[in-house]
């Protein structure tokens, strides 16, 4: 009987630390999935950007997909260095959203942000052992690695071509 | 052995019970911070980075790179205004006007959450629908069958999900998200 009840109380503090740990790394556990599907289905590297094509009833890489938004992406590694993030800003709402590997959000940009057509964003690491440029465009990422999302909107279907030559010259270097 | 292969047991079924209670947490836990605007929920803490934990679970698993407030609020709805779940087999009327949004639109998706495929390859309405409205009122319809006007097909499916998307939302909507006007959806007839 008093083993049973030694059993029952493991299972019950495991389930406690289980319960936890699954809470807590949940988000990047999830994160760490997408990075490996946006390199396996797009067949990129980290710091490269990939392109989607417009969305439709096929689009299944992530649950309920936009169909007005134009999608582009990559994944982010700056733990070696920093990486310069650029496009052309397209007459329609336009963002560059960065997220952690922990799922935050924690910068954006959007084409009523940015002065003279064109972004730039040196993407560095908070932990970054390396020189960090001087440029007044410097994000500093609280991960080394994540995910940078950048959405087009596609307010007239007969702008499409343009969207999508605009969507195309979105790029990442890495500075190292 | 006979030892190992009890506490081996004892961690598997902790495992399982561990992720269960995650995924009951996560669907009742998570359900705080969101605000209902009639059929319409929305948690204004999406794409935040003050998240606890347990929200923070709930984001990654349904709206995971979702973009925080001022750059766009998403309400979403599986239910009509009467609060009956949207069914395909039902045709249904919605009912708006212009949001205070810098752009706005609705996107039908189907039983597993995706878009669903029909010949029309018409999957949402957006601000645009008001080019042709004289008083800055529209009315879409939803239906597995073809409809005058503006009409999403529904292709019958069990479980219809609306997602509305706003885009640098205007100040009525970021300071009353519960009570600014959002599209009504009513129910016509079920077959």
């Amino acid at each position: 009987m008093k083993r049973k009840i030694f059993y029952l109380l493991i299972i019950l503090c495991l389930t406690a630390l289980f319960h936890i740990l699954i809470v807590y790394f949940l988000p990047t556990l999830i994160m760490h999935y997408v990075v490996y599907r946006i390199q396996s289905d797009f067949n990129v590297p980290v710091n490269t950007v990939y392109h989607n094509e417009v969305v439709n009833a096929d689009t299944r890489k992530v649950v309920r997909p936009c169909p007005d938004l134009l999608y582009s992406g990559l994944a982010y590694d700056v733990s070696r260095g920093p990486v310069r993030i650029s496009s052309p800003v397209p007459p329609s709402y336009w963002s560059i959203s960065f997220f952690a590997m922990n799922t935050d959000n924690f910068h954006v940009v959007n084409d009523r942000s940015i002065r003279g057509g064109f972004a730039e964003v040196i993407l560095v690491d908070s932990g970054a052992s390396y020189p960090i440029p001087e440029n007044r465009n410097i994000v500093v990422a609280p991960s080394s690695r994540g995910v940078v999302l950048f959405r087009t909107l596609i307010d007239d279907p007969a702008r499409l071509p343009l969207l999508i030559d605009f969507q195309k010259r979105a790029k990442a270097e890495e500075l190292f | 052995m006979k030892k190992t292969l009890i506490v081996a047991g004892c961690a598997a079924i902790a495992l399982i019970m561990g992720a269960a209670s995650v995924l009951l947490a996560v669907r009742y836990a998570g359900q705080r911070g969101w605000i209902a605007n009639g059929a319409w929920r929305t948690n204004p803490s999406i794409g935040m980075e003050n998240l606890d934990m347990y929200s923070k679970a709930t984001v990654a698993l349904i709206s995971l790179m979702s973009l925080n407030r001022s750059e766009a609020i998403y309400y979403y709805t599986e239910t009509d205004d009467s609060g009956e779940p949207l069914r395909g087999s039902c045709d249904y009327r919605i009912e708006g006007e212009d949001i205070d949004a810098r752009w706005w639109s609705v996107s039908l998706y189907g039983s597993d959450q995706y878009l669903i495929k029909n010949s029309k390859n018409r999957f949402s309405f957006n601000r645009s629908i008001l080019r042709g409205a004289t008083d800055g009122r529209y009315t879409v319809r939803l239906s597995s069958h073809p409809e005058e006007g503006n009409w999403l097909p529904t292709e019958n499916e069990e479980q219809l999900y609306l997602f509305l998307r706003l885009y640098n939302p205007g100040s009525d909507v970021l300071n009353n998200p519960s009570t600014v006007r959002l599209p009504r959806i009513i129910k016509e007839a079920c077959r």
